[in-house]
């Protein structure tokens, strides 16, 4: 498996707030890499990094490249969608068209307009005619058409609604994502986007809490359904959380033997929501 | 150079109402106050008694003296030089928003997000901006002087004609024609077009840079810093030397930095315009006008200073994050 996108001891600094405070991790090609952390825990400025928009210390690089020095070569290798909405708007969509098709050299126009063709975009529209979810169509579109290795996604889908949302990731996921593709999403609606990926990071306080597969997180997290007569064994388990739904107790556990956990009740895959709200508590205390 | 090509395409999409549609409506505007005029003067005056500088309309055809021929040749020349420098204004001031907004509107509307997504260097990017405050802009306001020219003369020789001048016979009888040279006013001003690029080189790297630089408010910034810089150094001249102030800066530095854009604005003392004595904006757009200038000190002392300034602008595009 080749590395994309490599980070030692990645830090960053505002003023007198730390940011990053020394992020390690690997990300590899052909996966889709949830980076998932409450506001404020560094997400963006680790995105910003990996994109040359921002100075960093520490090392970090992205197919090879320094993203900050070497931004416009690597920007022939990765695309981003860095918020919703931040096409310019007095251009025209055959502008914007015309532009990529200019500047990249990875473009297809013509996969751009068969994108295109699904929504109801027109060419001569402008950007400040469309709404939130078609200026976000229209952004994956020219995005999409672009045969990069490496897309970057920032809260793509921020304030656009349920319909605009499940169809930005299925388009993804059926006419883009291939297994010679890295995809980095961040996003705060994590149950929507969690069948999607193959891996997931947590970044807790400018630090990774949590680096791994789909599959590791499925082998290591158990939610069980305790009922009152065995809540004491279980919560001597060390659970990392524990709510009461009609009297009885649900556990959350990090890394008990099934057998364990059958033996208490009735268990079950927890979400990654889930598993983040748990190991995010007192994030914000 | 496809990218760059782009990027200049992508300068003119955005502002074709500063570099498209201001110059011609500006020469609209002047065209449909001339034709006001006309008619109001027929209005008011006996058409019989027309005069043009002093000289009735009758006689112009037949027996103008000669010094009165070159009296009418150099108000055409004049006219024709005034409204090449109106256009060319016009072009200046357009040019002094475009620069401030250059490298901070797409900061502010967080557009440069997608900018920066795109494979073009920073230093392509304020190249553009430079080109096209350089030549895509200056350019259009050359076409757009001479349709102005031309729809001018076009209109005083239908007057003439009302008037039962014949125009053209005017123009080649009396001699006038020998005198008059629109077309070597055009050729000029397109010659004019790099010189007037390196006299603003200054004004583009300090617009240019606080555009780069500036968080918020980048107008204030471009013309408060200049301004208290200036005051604070007259003041300091002033307590410390009990003289008037030093008058260097305000003539030669701050405008310079400031207004220089303005095309063919290097008649004032240091910059600006000047048009004391007999000196007249035919004499500003000349070959004479720009070989003096190409040959002052101060122009190159301005190109190396704008230089490192623009250099300063391409460093902080890269440094800089949005503006919010």
């Amino acid at each position: 498996m080749s590395t994309v996108i490599q980070a030692r001891n990645l830090r960053k600094r505002y003023g007198k707030f730390e940011a990053l405070k020394g992020c390690d991790f690997q990300i590899h090609a052909g996966r889709i890499v949830g980076l998932i952390g409450p506001n404020g825990a560094g997400k963006t400025t680790a995105l910003k990094a990996m994109l040359g928009l921002t100075t960093f210390d520490g090392e970090l690089s992205v197919l090879g490249l320094d993203p900050h020095s070497q931004r416009s070569e690597l920007m022939n290798q990765v695309c981003f969608i860095a918020d919703v909405a931040v096409l310019p708007r007095w251009i025209r969509v055959h502008q914007a068209i015309d532009f990529v098709e200019g500047v990249h050299p990875k473009f297809s126009r013509s996969k751009c307009q068969q994108f295109l063709a699904r929504t109801k975009i027109g060419p001569k529209m402008r950007v400040r005619e469309l709404s939130k979810g078609m200026v976000a169509q229209l952004h994956l579109a020219l995005v999409m058409a672009i045969d990069a290795k490496v897309l970057v996604l920032d809260e793509p889908t921020l304030g656009l609604d349920i319909l605009y949302r499940k169809e930005f990731y299925q388009t993804l996921l059926n006419d883009y994502f291939d297994h010679e593709k890295t995809i980095l999403i961040t996003t705060h609606q994590v149950e929507e986007i969690e069948h999607i990926l193959t891996d997931v990071l947590f970044i807790k306080d400018g630090r990774i809490s949590l680096d791994a597969t789909m599959e590791e997180v499925g082998e290591r997290f158990t939610e069980v359904m305790v009922s009152a007569e065995k809540r004491e064994q279980a919560a001597a388990l060390k659970p990392l959380t524990e709510r009461q739904v009609f009297g009885k107790s649900i556990f959350l556990f990090d890394g008990i033997p099934a057998a364990t956990a059958e033996a208490l009740g009735e268990t079950r895959k927890p979400g990654i929501a889930d598993i983040f709200v748990a190991t995010m508590q007192g994030a914000y205390a | 150079m496809k990218t760059f090509v782009s990027l200049l395409k992508r300068e003119f999409w955005e502002h074709r109402g500063g570099f498209l549609w201001t110059p011609f409506i500006v020469v609209g505007v002047f065209v449909l106050f001339t034709v006001i005029g006309l008619i109001a003067g027929e209005m008011h005056v006996d058409g019989r008694d027309f005069r043009v500088m002093n000289i009735p309309l009758a006689q112009m055809v037949n027996g103008m003296p000669p010094e009165a021929v070159a009296r009418v040749a150099q108000g055409i020349n004049v006219g024709l030089g005034t409204m090449a420098l109106v256009v060319q204004l016009v072009l200046g001031i357009v040019l002094f928003f475009y620069l401030i907004g250059a490298l901070f509107d797409d900061r502010k509307d967080r557009s440069i997000l997608f900018w920066k997504s795109m494979p073009v260097s920073d230093i392509q990017t304020v190249g553009s901006k430079i080109f096209t405050a350089a030549f895509t802009a200056p350019l259009i306001a050359w076409v757009a002087a001479i349709v102005f020219h031309l729809v001018m003369l076009v209109i005083i020789g239908g007057w003439l004609a009302l008037h039962g001048v014949n125009a053209f016979k005017l123009l080649w009888v009396t001699g006038i024609s020998e005198q008059v040279h629109p077309i070597r006013m055009w050729l000029c001003m397109l010659i004019a077009l790099p010189v007037n690029a390196l006299w603003a080189m200054p004004t583009y790297g300090w617009l240019l840079m606080v555009s780069s630089w500036a968080r918020s408010k980048p107008f204030i910034w471009s013309v408060a810093v200049p301004l208290v810089a200036g005051a604070l150094m007259s003041w300091m001249d002033m307590l410390t030397n009990l003289r008037i102030p030093e008058t260097w800066m305000w003539f030669h530095v701050i405008p310079r930095g400031l207004t220089s854009v303005l095309p063919f604005s290097w008649s004032g003392d240091g910059a600006g315009y000047n048009f004391d004595g007999d000196r007249t904006p035919a004499d500003l757009i000349s070959l004479g006008s720009l070989g003096e200038v190409l040959g002052s000190a101060n122009l190159w002392i301005g190109v190396a200073a704008g230089a490192a300034m623009i250099a300063v602008a391409v460093y902080l595009r890269r440094y800089r994050e949005i503006a919010d």
